[in-house]
């Protein structure tokens, strides 16, 4: 194993010397150590320890809050996956000199690594409506939630590295890991769901994907459902602790695994300002490359595969709170990336994730005529292999699709190739809020196992608001139910070619479809 | 088909195409209760989302030195989908009914005072090699001689981000095993005002909250022994057994008041002789279980105190449940425990009555034969674990520490037997009141329990030093 990289904090020496004060002051927990031989990954684990004591250390004043745990860890990796990862954590305080420890063995942590605090206050006021729980009366007149993040940048390819985090008054003794991208080709995994939100399903589909143990994971908009309403709109019900809970949920598997995530319409919490995007500046941290001032717009490679992260929100006439606020930028953007990565000849695959339906049969959200008209032309002239999204809360995989035609059926377990037959679509919105229904009933569900093909009919908004209803014949597999997509990569060895092994699973890990896309 | 073979064959087809291995199952929701013994007597429990096959145990007193497999005992939950209106859609492909797998493990020879580490897993699931961190947890037994310890509470906690940082501040006090004062999941999220549980008509039921609030709570109850007490919300009529069905699958408590009784039961940690009763075995407003006992539950309490009070080994008595015996909150106060059990609160001079149902902290001056004295016995109101607050009666002002307010008409209301109409009675007992959330720490030394009430963001609430001479 490579040695840790050796680093000081922003603040020098200071911050671990404050550190080792605080340690002094409110030594009640375990002194984290070095794992005994024999056990050290173990040993580490286990330090939390400490016989039943009563707590030497009364939590007043100047110190409240300093005790208090950090949650809700999350991963992220930056643009460069094999060097770039953003570890980031909540605290319910404005403690004092957050920090990261990371290391190759754990037990083993380089020096402190100041973290940026991200304070995000929310008036209790836009949430008369949206409140999940009473509201104390002694709570003030807003909310303020404390986001820690640390951007590392060079960091060792192919590598685990173990983290602790922690702030004054607080020392970590559980720790977590993550693992940098390899830099030559080999197999790996992805998984991918939108419209997650909090409770019992996103729990079970959380836990499904702790066990496929992916390389990372794409949430596609929807997350949390602090938002309650449309989006966009300063009369959505809306309750800022819900991200509290969707961060404290979703620690078991993000912790780990990096959550890529784009953004849906409950993402516009209007009132933060940026687009309504404030608040999740402020929650997370993702490449945002695609022009100074992104918001979850971003492109960035794992292996070969070449990844973009749009935002439907910018071509979405349904909630159109933030329609075309790229002014076009997103689009010109796009074209460029699409171009470039379909040059790069490190990239087989190009994956584009995002929100909202360039095309689904699904009536609650119909599919978009803006990404039809604006964002398809381009996946077809840039062979994008597969695009993921969620909005409507179905699993839906559509036959490869050219200039709007499905150009083949692609039953379940079959091979598609994107260079001939075009691009398939996959609505995977059964992240754990709820189930949606098909704008025609009749066109039922047909999935693994019990497939029945059928005309289906997509609802598709125009500009001009006027509902369009067109009957169409791509709508291959259609299964209303919780679960996730998980793809599997594999790479060009010797004459076979790459490929994309796309599964997508319930939540308790059963079948639902199965679709290999192989170039060439 | 049913659906559950239909989900197997499922995973069988999945298995053949290639299924990653990643489809194992990982076990969810570990938490751990002591047993009436705590030197000796440890339950681990946990919960998986599919029906897995060997499931077990292995504890080690090194880490990772882990022993044999020890089995555990699978306790097969059924919900029909029929009874119940979900947070969430259910899904048109089932499963109906829900099916909830939890699992339990007695472990009755350990040793006292020592630190444990333990690891649970399965057939196809292997904690040891999953290379995941966080697989090992671990507890600590009670010691044989005295030491101080810290002990938490607080009732009505439900699944959310106050439930979250509540359980983020207990697990700061340290706490040798917290007390869970009924209404635990909220799994009955709806129903008649002041008369929710018990019944089937009119509850609004979610039976996978509960995997929500176990998993919610892993966190802490994986590691600290998380002793439950029955609520209102537990009558989950559905089920048999008065509606416990659900919660004797989900719990092992030590339950040794009589063959089959649930949530009610006697032990001791060091100097503390603890007692959880059954409040809705006295509930006048919702009747649903009332007198479920036939007197068994008194009998047994007055015994219990007897033994507990001629313990060499006790100084205190604490007993705890979801109900109030004295209280001036919203949601009333109990009059048949008033009549039936603080007579025997007296007699035995239990120290402390822990209890939840009104969401709000509020404690009593000691009482003794219903007035305020100087020798009696404590009650305080933790309710305020997480789901919602409650008001005080005829909206009686806030009173605590760095806020006291001597105004006011703290007035005790207590429900006529399935009715919302109440005797009121103003009181002089109602010491301190606080309307929020948060969490009740209790510090013990050998002659001194110092009580502390702490709101959500951990300030002091209150402070009170209950002392034997």
């Amino acid at each position: 194993m490579s040695e840790p990289p050796r680093r000081r904090s922003q603040n020098g020496p200071r911050l671990q010397e404050l550190y080792e004060d605080a340690r002094r002051r409110y030594s009640r927990r375990g002194v984290l150590k070095a794992g005994a031989a024999g056990g050290a990954v173990l040993a580490a684990a286990n330090l939390g320890i400490a016989k039943a004591q009563a707590p030497d250390v009364l939590i007043k004043g100047d110190d409240l809050g300093q005790a208090l745990r950090p949650f809700g860890r999350h991963l992220a990796f930056g643009a460069d996956p094999t060097r770039q990862v953003v570890v980031s954590w909540q605290v319910p305080k404005n403690v004092r000199n957050p920090y990261l420890r990371i290391g190759t063995k754990a037990g083993e942590y380089g020096e402190a690594i100041k973290a940026e605090t991200r304070a995000l206050t929310s008036d209790l006021q836009w949430q008369e409506k949206g409140a999940l729980f009473t509201v104390s009366p002694h709570l003030g007149k807003a909310v303020t939630q404390y986001y820690q993040h640390v951007q590392i940048n060079d960091l060792v390819p192919d590598t685990t590295y173990y983290y602790v985090v922690g702030h004054q008054g607080f020392e970590p003794t559980e720790f977590s890991t993550f693992r940098t991208a390899p830099t030559t080709s080999q197999p790996f995994s992805f998984t991918a769901f939108g419209d997650q939100g909090v409770g019992y399903n996103a729990l079970a589909t959380n836990s499904l994907i702790a066990d496929l143990g992916p390389q990372f994971h794409l949430a596609m908009g929807d997350l949390s459902y602090a938002n309650d309403g449309e989006g966009g709109r300063v009369d959505d019900a809306f309750d800022a602790r819900k991200w509290d809970s969707f961060f404290a949920q979703n620690e078991l598997v993000a912790a780990t695994t990096p959550w890529m995530v784009s953004l849906g319409n409950h993402e516009m919490e209007t009132w933060y300002g940026a687009h309504g995007y404030g608040g999740m500046k402020q929650r997370f941290t993702m490449p945002d490359n695609a022009w100074d001032g992104s918001t979850c717009i971003y492109s960035w490679r794992y292996l070969n595969v070449g990844l973009i992260s749009l935002d439907g929100n910018d071509i979405c006439y349904n909630s159109d709170a933030n329609l075309d606020y790229t002014e076009g930028k997103q689009q010109a953007w796009l074209k460029t990336t699409l171009e470039k990565f379909r040059k790069d000849p490190k990239i087989d695959f190009i994956v584009v994730y995002c929100h909202q339906c360039t095309y689904s049969t699904s009536g609650n959200n119909g599919s978009e005529v803006g990404a039809q008209k604006r964002w398809a032309p381009l996946f077809d002239q840039y062979q994008v292999d597969l695009v993921l999204n969620g909005h409507n809360h179905v699993y839906e995989r559509t036959d490869p699709i050219k200039a709007g035609k499905g150009t083949k059926k692609a039953d379940i377990k079959s091979t598609v190739n994107p260079v001939k037959d075009g691009t398939t679509y996959i609505t995977a919105g059964g992240g754990g809020e709820s189930i949606n229904s098909w704008q025609d009933a009749k066109a039922g569900d047909s999935y693994f196992g019990n497939v029945k093909d059928a005309t289906a009919t997509m609802r598709v908004d125009q500009e001009d608001g006027e509902e369009k209803l067109v009957k169409v014949t791509w709508s291959r597999v259609r299964y209303r139910g919780y679960g996730l997509v998980a793809v599997d990569v594999t790479p060009k060895t010797g004459s076979t070619p790459a490929q994309m092994k796309v599964r997508a699973l319930t939540e308790t890990g059963a079948l639902i479809d199965e679709l290999t896309i192989r170039r060439g | 088909m049913t659906e559950t073979t239909r989900r197997s064959l499922f995973r069988l087809l999945a298995a053949t195409a290639q299924a990653p291995d990643g489809l194992k199952i990982r076990p969810v929701g570990r938490h751990i209760a002591y047993g009436a013994n705590p030197e000796k007597q440890v339950v681990i429990s946990w919960q998986q989302l599919e029906k897995v096959n060997g499931p077990y145990v292995r504890i080690a007193t090194e880490a990772g030195n882990f022993g044999a497999k020890i089995s555990a005992e699978l306790r097969t939950l059924k919900s029909e989908i029929g009874w119940q209106e979900g947070d969430h859609s259910f899904p048109p492909h089932g499963p109906d009914p829900l099916y909830q797998y939890y699992l339990h493990v007695k472990l009755d020879n350990l040793k006292p005072d020592t630190t444990y580490f333990y690891v649970v897993g399965h057939q196809d699931y292997d904690p040891i090699t999953s290379k995941r961190s966080g697989e090992t947890a671990q507890f600590r037994t009670a010691p044989t001689t005295n030491a101080p310890f810290t002990f938490t509470a607080f009732g009505d906690q439900g699944y959310g981000y106050n439930a979250r940082k509540l359980n983020s501040l207990a697990k700061d006090q340290n706490p040798a095993f917290h007390l869970a004062l009924g209404n635990l999941s909220y799994a009955i999220h709806g129903g008649t005002k002041n008369s929710e549980g018990g019944h089937t008509d009119t509850d609004k039921y979610d039976a996978a909250r509960w995997n929500s609030l176990f998993a919610q709570n892993e966190f802490i109850a994986q590691n600290t022994p998380w002793m439950i007490t029955l609520g209102n919300r537990e009558m989950e009529k559905w089920y048999s057994s008065n509606g416990y069905g659900g919660v004797k699958a989900r719990f092992t408590m030590p339950d040794n008041a009589w063959s089959g009784s649930t949530g009610i039961y006697a032990w001791r940690y060091q100097n503390v002789g603890l007692i959880s009763l059954d409040g809705n075995d006295i509930c006048n407003r919702n009747a649903a279980n009332l007198d479920h006992t036939k007197g068994k539950q008194l009998t047994w309490l007055e015994k219990q105190l007897a033994d507990h009070r001629s313990n060499p080994k006790i100084d205190f008595i604490v007993v705890y449940l979801h109900h109030a015996t004295y209280s001036t909150g919203e949601s009333g106060a109990e009059s048949i425990a008033q009549q039936k059990w603080a007579p025997l609160f007296d007699k035995y001079q239990v120290d402390l009555v822990l209890n939840a149902h009104n969401r709000v902290y509020e404690r009593t001056d000691p009482i003794k034969a219903g007035k305020s004295t100087k020798t009696g016995t404590t009650y305080i109101t933790t309710g305020g674990g997480g789901q919602a607050l409650d008001t005080f009666y005829q909206n009686a002002p806030e009173s605590y520490l760095g806020h006291e307010d001597p105004s006011g008409t703290p007035t005790m209301r207590c429900f006529k037997k399935n009715s919302d109409k109440s005797t009121d009675t103003k009181v002089t007992w109602s010491r301190v009141r606080y309307r929020g959330y948060g969490i009740t720490a209790v510090d013990v030394s050998a002659k001194t329990m110092k009580i502390r009430a702490l709101d959500e963001d951990g300030v002091l609430i209150d402070e009170l030093t209950l002392r034997r001479d």
